[in-house]
């Protein structure tokens, strides 16, 4: 019992030999395994998750394919996992209840890059490497993660992803301008514009059901093609970076340089994830080093609107520096500021800045927070890191340059000893507690982090959405037991 | 020294993150370069097949006894073209080992008396004839038309030169006389280098090969070593560095191409226009990049890269074992190359190993296919 929830029913049973010879009869035996370890290579990923069996790994190409495939599922009661890259550091595709997973990655095109009106439609298994490649030929961008560049775009959009144009534009879910997606039971639905008159400029003035399946996990439905807004390459970019002896100083000046809304990204990380690697275990700070690094990037279509972007951070920064703030301009290292800014990015995307020698686990509590409340939950966070001898390796970033943003502790941690992986899942769940408590929110949770929300959640808030996935899902098969209300 | 076991290599198996961007080739540029980049992840698509993040999976079911040998296991295992195409990508601890953990893991099925019967007769082959070809050891002396017996290299010819694609040492005999280089050969006393072995797990003959190889060469009593087969050239200078023999650190090996470089003046321009696929183990392995490409530029040869070069090329599709075991698998690949370098309007692929020669041909390119040597040849 959550809240007074109870968790929903029993491990599944259903006839798999029935189930493989159906998804057989769809797909060709090409593209179903019950193999073993083909099965074991989808049962982890780097997170501190506990890996599970999925029974069966199915691998449709076509829209058609997987409504056959859904309507299989629901007669057979089978619970069907979506997955494209197993990278979103939540145990997300790891199934609770066994079941298929779907591996979307033949489904790959970009069905439409509309350089006139900027907006693209993609299929799940197109990765950011792969779109970045596409829209750079028409001078065209979409705001990349600091993650994996073979990871699904769509499956960072529809899970409330991050992306480099975040302080210009928000999370990338508020890039979406429509959606096709199969409901559980099988049944194709097209949202927002695309639903209305077959065009994929925009979600208005319609009703948003596109809400339906966005930060619901993979529970909710399968989007099949997803249509997001893209813009121009500036020609003209600069990195303004900063530091800062404390986080109330650094985010004093975020809040301050953020309202102007001027800067593509603008993110802060404490002196432990400036290293390269991440110390792990944790070591102390030399004391004559500042705590905080911030760096902003500007761009402009003109030499002008950089420089006028320029002039409005170097006001924020001369009013933070009289009211007696320790911020200063501070030259980043090259590496990490590349990291940061060329992406997507194969280092930071593989890892090595994060766990290089840790031992192959990484997780986070990674939460929006309010911004004024970022000073308070890192100075306690600290405090639970180091006492847990994790290094508080923290970002924060200000999303459309308002009021809350990511809050964050990237953790290494060694997956070959499970007292580590315990001490890690630890620190993160008591940091998350913390962030809660200053009114920050999981993104992307495993389920440790959703039985802490739906302690807190209001009670209207639960019963609708039960209700919700009860109307969508009725036998309860897709990623059961992931949002945890099922 | 010697061999890494599983076991040797687990800490470096557990520094891979299973972040999966060895999935696909990428670089930031600008431009940026997307493409793939795995042979048989591309072919089987299951996450099982891809990349080296799922031979890190594969060790660690192994080392931690979750998973037990099954047939799809040995197929993921061994349709893996050993190319280096994912260990290019991953950024973290596991890169070096990459390669390594591929070919222990191969070993370890081999000692579980799971290895392919193709691969046996690879070994076999060697273990009687001294070549994977099973032809026997004169036929190594076929293609030469006349004596060598000069001082100052020795040109290790490899087996699939020898025997399969003659046109190689006779053009590079031809272009070591034109040189004035004096050069010798083993001939029929020249053993597999152990390439093949090595990648499919053999190690116990493999290791037979090496050492008779090395004192092979040291009996000629010349220091340096040109081979003209990027897998000859990586296993010897490479490979067989992780172990201790006797006099190896005395001999100098170079690439053909390595050695060349200076020894070449201007020629007459050849006037081509051609693409230029990078070797495996001549690129990736070896890092040996820029000498085909200023050799190409000295014969007055226009190059036209394809997408994927130097370090993100995409691999022939023959190594690793994967032309002898599973032949239509290494010619699909090999097809997937020919069409990238015939997107480009070229006259011609070049190439600088014989076996990546053999397969890119075996695709029935519309555009001939050269071993570097040939065009050296053709311009002196
Ligand atoms: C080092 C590192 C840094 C990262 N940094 C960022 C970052 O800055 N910003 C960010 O947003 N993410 C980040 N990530 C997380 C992740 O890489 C991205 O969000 C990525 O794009 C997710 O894609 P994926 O293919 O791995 O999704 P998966 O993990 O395969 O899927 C994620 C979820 O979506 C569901 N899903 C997948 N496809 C569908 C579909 N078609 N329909 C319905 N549900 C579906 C799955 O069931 C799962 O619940 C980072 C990851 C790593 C390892
Ligand atoms: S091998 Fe390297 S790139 Fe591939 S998943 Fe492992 S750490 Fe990532
Ligand atoms: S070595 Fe080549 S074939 Fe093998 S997994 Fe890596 S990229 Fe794929």
């Amino acid at each position: 019992m959550i809240n007074g929830y109870p968790l929903s029913g029993d491990v599944m049973s259903w006839d798999k030999k029935r189930v493989y010879r159906r998804l057989v009869d769809i797909l060709g035996d090409e593209w179903v395994s019950d193999d073993e370890f083909v099965r074991y290579t989808y049962s982890y990923d780097m997170s501190f998750v506990d890996p599970k069996m999925p029974d069966i790994i199915a691998l449709p190409e076509t829209v058609e394919e997987i409504q056959a495939i859904m309507k299989m599922a629901n007669e057979e009661k089978v619970p069907v996992i979506p997955f494209t890259g197993g990278t979103n550091i939540g145990g997300l595709c790891i199934p609770e209840k066994g079941g298929i997973i779907l591996d979307l990655k033949r489904m790959n095109k970009i069905v439409e890059i509309n350089e006139e009106m900027r907006y693209a439609v993609i299929e799940p298994g197109v990765s950011h490497a792969q779109l970045a490649d596409a829209l750079y030929e028409k001078g065209l961008r979409f705001g990349w993660p600091v993650g994996p560049p073979s990871a699904s775009v769509l499956a960072c959009a529809i899970n409330h992803g991050i992306g480099h144009l975040t302080g210009r534009y928000g999370l990338n879910s508020q890039m979406i301008t429509s959606m096709e997606v199969i409901l559980p039971t099988g049944e194709l639905v097209r949202l927002g514009s695309a639903g209305i008159t077959g065009s994929w400029h925009s979600l208005y003035p319609v009703p948003r059901l596109d809400g339906l399946f966005i930060g619901t996990l993979g529970t909710t439905g399968i989007v099949t093609k997803l249509g997001i807004v893209v813009s121009g390459i500036p020609d003209y970019s600069d990195v303004l970076t900063v530091s800062a002896e404390n986080v109330e100083d650094m985010t004093n000046y975020m809040i301050r340089w953020g309202r102007y809304e001027a800067a593509d990204d603008l993110t802060a990380v404490s002196w432990w994830l400036a290293q390269i690697p991440i110390p792990y275990p944790y070591k102390p700070k030399p004391d004559d080093e500042p705590e905080w690094y911030s760096y902003s990037v500007i761009t402009g279509f003109t030499e002008k609107e950089l420089e006028a972007k320029r002039e409005m951070w170097e006001m924020s920064l001369k009013k933070e520096q009289e009211s007696g703030s320790s911020v200063k301009e501070y030259e980043y290292p090259e590496e990490a500021k590349k990291a940061r800014t060329q992406l997507p990015s194969q280092i930071v995307g593989s890892t090595k800045n994060y766990a290089k020698s840790a031992g192959g686990g990484i997780s986070w509590p990674g939460t929006f927070t309010p911004a004024p409340k970022w000073p308070e939950a890192y100075n306690r966070w600290k405090e639970i890191y180091i006492r847990r001898n994790l290094s508080p390796s923290v970002r924060i970033t200000l999303y459309r340059g308002t009021h809350y943003g990511m809050l964050r502790a990237m953790t290494p941690f060694d997956k070959r000893d499970p007292e580590k992986i315990k001490n890690a899942r630890d620190a993160i769940v008591e940091a998350l507690r913390v962030a809660l408590d200053v009114g920050g929110i999981p993104y992307k949770p495993p389920l440790e982090f959703q039985e802490e929300i739906y302690k807190r959640a209001d009670t209207g808030y639960v019963e609708l959405l039960k209700k919700v996935k009860d109307m969508l899902d009725p036998n309860n098969i897709m990623n059961p037991g992931k949002l945890l209300v099922r | 020294m010697g061999f890494k076991t599983l076991e040797e290599l687990k800490d470096a198996v557990y520094m891979c993150t299973y972040c999966g961007t060895c999935k696909v080739a990428y670089s930031y540029g600008p431009p940026p370069l997307f493409a793939p980049i795995c042979p048989q992840g591309n072919t089987f698509k299951f996450d099982a097949f891809l990349g080296s993040r799922s031979k890190s999976a594969m060790a660690k079911a192994i080392l931690n006894k979750e998973v037990d040998w099954s047939d799809t296991m040995i197929k993921a295992l061994f349709t893996c073209n050993v190319c280096g195409g994912c260990e290019y990508q991953c950024q973290t601890d596991f890169k070096p080992e990459i390669l390594n953990t591929i070919e222990a893991l191969r070993y370890e099925a081999v000692k579980n008396g799971k290895s392919l019967k193709e691969h046996e007769r690879i070994s076999q082959n060697v273990l009687q004839f001294k070549n994977p070809y099973g032809e026997s050891p004169e036929k190594k002396e076929e293609w030469m038309v006349k004596k060598a017996d000069g001082r100052e290299v020795l040109y290790f010819v490899g087996c699939t030169a020898a025997l399969r694609e003659p046109h190689i040492p006779k053009a590079t005999a031809d272009v070591f006389d034109k040189l004035g280089i004096e050069f010798t050969v083993l001939g029929k006393d020249e053993v597999c280098c152990g390439s093949p072995l090595i990648r499919i797990g053999q190690w116990d003959v493999a290791e037979q090969v090496m050492g008779e190889n090395i004192d092979k060469i040291k009996e000629t009593g010349i220091k340096d070593v040109v081979a003209t087969c990027a897998g000859c050239y990586k296993t010897l200078s490479k490979d067989y560095a992780s172990f201790e023999f006797p006099g190896y650190d005395k001999l100098n090996f170079y690439h053909i191409t390595q050695f060349l470089k200076d020894r070449l003046g201007p020629s007459a321009s050849l006037g081509m226009k051609v693409t230029y696929h990078d070797p495996c183990h001549l690129g990736r392995h070896a890092e040996i990049y820029e000498e085909p490409r200023e050799i190409l530029n000295k014969l007055g040869i226009e190059l036209i890269e394809m997408p994927r070069n130097r370090g993100n090329s995409f691999c022939c599709g023959a190594g690793g074992g994967v032309k002898g075991a599973f032949p239509d698998l290494a010619i699909q690949t090999s097809k997937d190359r020919v069409k990238e370098a015939e997107s480009l309007g070229v006259e011609a692929i070049v190439t600088s190993c014989p076996f990546c020669v053999r397969n890119l041909q075996d695709a029935q390119p519309s555009i001939p296919v050269y071993d570097i040597m040939e065009l050296v040849q053709r311009s002196l």
